[in-house]
């Protein structure tokens, strides 16, 4: 379980995790080349401390101007996960930020909401 | 190289043309793969900048566009593997008396896509490809299932196909189709013409904005 910052580039997003803080960003457009190979290995990170059991509330924020379908996948599972964890009793805050004007962005947000109980799961518009 | 072959300017301009009189934008017909994607995909997202195209639209178009062209790139059938494509450097490379140039471990595939504008204004963005006979049945069957659904509709099937995985066969999430029709607000239309030979079929899929 390592802390990572990974640096935008034109089609993936810029991904960072630090298990002390339990701070997740990832933040961009991601449309990777080969979606598996680029989120598989850094991610595994964060499903491991998802097994921890979290001190104090871990805030995934998301910000994310477009993402393709299989990247929906990636987020699917780690929301899933997520509210595993919370279910556990690890408390968890997502934020899911997204620009006024970008219904789409908002409603797929929306959607991912409702996979979420325990897990606290705030829209943020920018 | 001798040739009999003499440029035509004048038909080449007449192709232009007939792209032009369609109002098609920007067009690529041949192999793709992920660098002609993000190649294009760029040049696309500049165009709309300079044309100030509205926000909304010009995300429905990058999306559709990004998903359609992975769509080809992992299903067309008309490919060009990693190994048949090594095997054709290396005889060309034989023949040609040189060294043999290093690939990329990647495959080609085959795939024809337009983005344009109609005189009523309405965007599209078509692409088609070369699909085996053996799966029209499949692939008509998933776009007809979501025929007439709205956003909303869409948006819900897409998280709970999310939710419960990819279906077998599947290179991606399974859900490129959903995906395309909710960009689209159901605004789209797809055909099917069967080719010569029994073989293949010419898949083509249009979103309009």
């Amino acid at each position: 379980m390592e802390k990572f910052d990974i640096v935008a580039t034109a089609r993936t997003p810029h991904m960072s995790f630090d298990p002390a803080t339990g701070i997740f960003v990832l933040e961009g457009e991601s449309y990777p080349e080969d979606t598996k190979k680029f989120y598989d290995a850094p991610l595994s990170n964060v499903y491991a401390f998802l097994e921890t059991d979290v001190t104090s509330t871990a805030v995934f924020s998301f910000k994310l101007k477009y993402f393709n379908s299989s990247s929906a996948k990636i987020l699917m599972d780690l929301f899933v996960a997520v509210e595993e964890s919370a279910q556990r009793g690890n408390s968890f805050k997502i934020e899911w930020h997204y620009a006024a004007d970008d219904d789409n962005m908002q409603e797929l947000g929306e959607e991912f909401a409702e996979e979420l109980d325990k897990a606290e799961f705030a829209m943020v518009a920018f | 190289m001798q040739t009999e072959h003499k440029l035509n300017g004048a038909s080449f301009l007449e192709l232009r043309k007939q792209l032009e009189s369609r109002g098609i934008v920007f067009s690529y017909c041949g192999y793709l793969n992920e660098n002609i994607l993000s190649g294009i995909g760029n040049a696309l997202q500049s165009k709309m900048a300079i044309d100030h195209t509205d926000q909304k639209i010009s995300r429905g178009i990058f999306s559709t566009f990004v998903e359609q062209v992975q769509n080809v790139i992992r299903y067309s059938a008309e490919t060009i593997g990693p190994e048949e494509r090594a095997k054709m450097e290396r005889e060309a490379a034989l023949a040609e008396g040189r060294e043999v140039n290093e690939l990329d471990d990647g495959e080609l595939r085959y795939g024809l896509i337009t983005i344009g504008e109609l005189p009523n204004g309405t965007r599209f963005v078509t692409c088609a490809n070369l699909i085996k006979n053996e799966n029209v049945k499949r692939v008509s069957a998933s776009l007809e299932s979501i025929r007439g659904l709205n956003r909303k509709e869409l948006t819900t099937l897409m998280r709970e196909h999310l939710k419960a995985g990819p279906p077998e066969g599947s290179k991606g999430a399974g859900v490129g189709f959903i995906s395309i029709a909710r960009e689209a607000n159901g605004n789209w239309e797809y055909d099917m013409v069967p080719m010569e030979g029994g073989e293949f079929t010419f898949f083509c899929l249009e979103a309009y904005f």
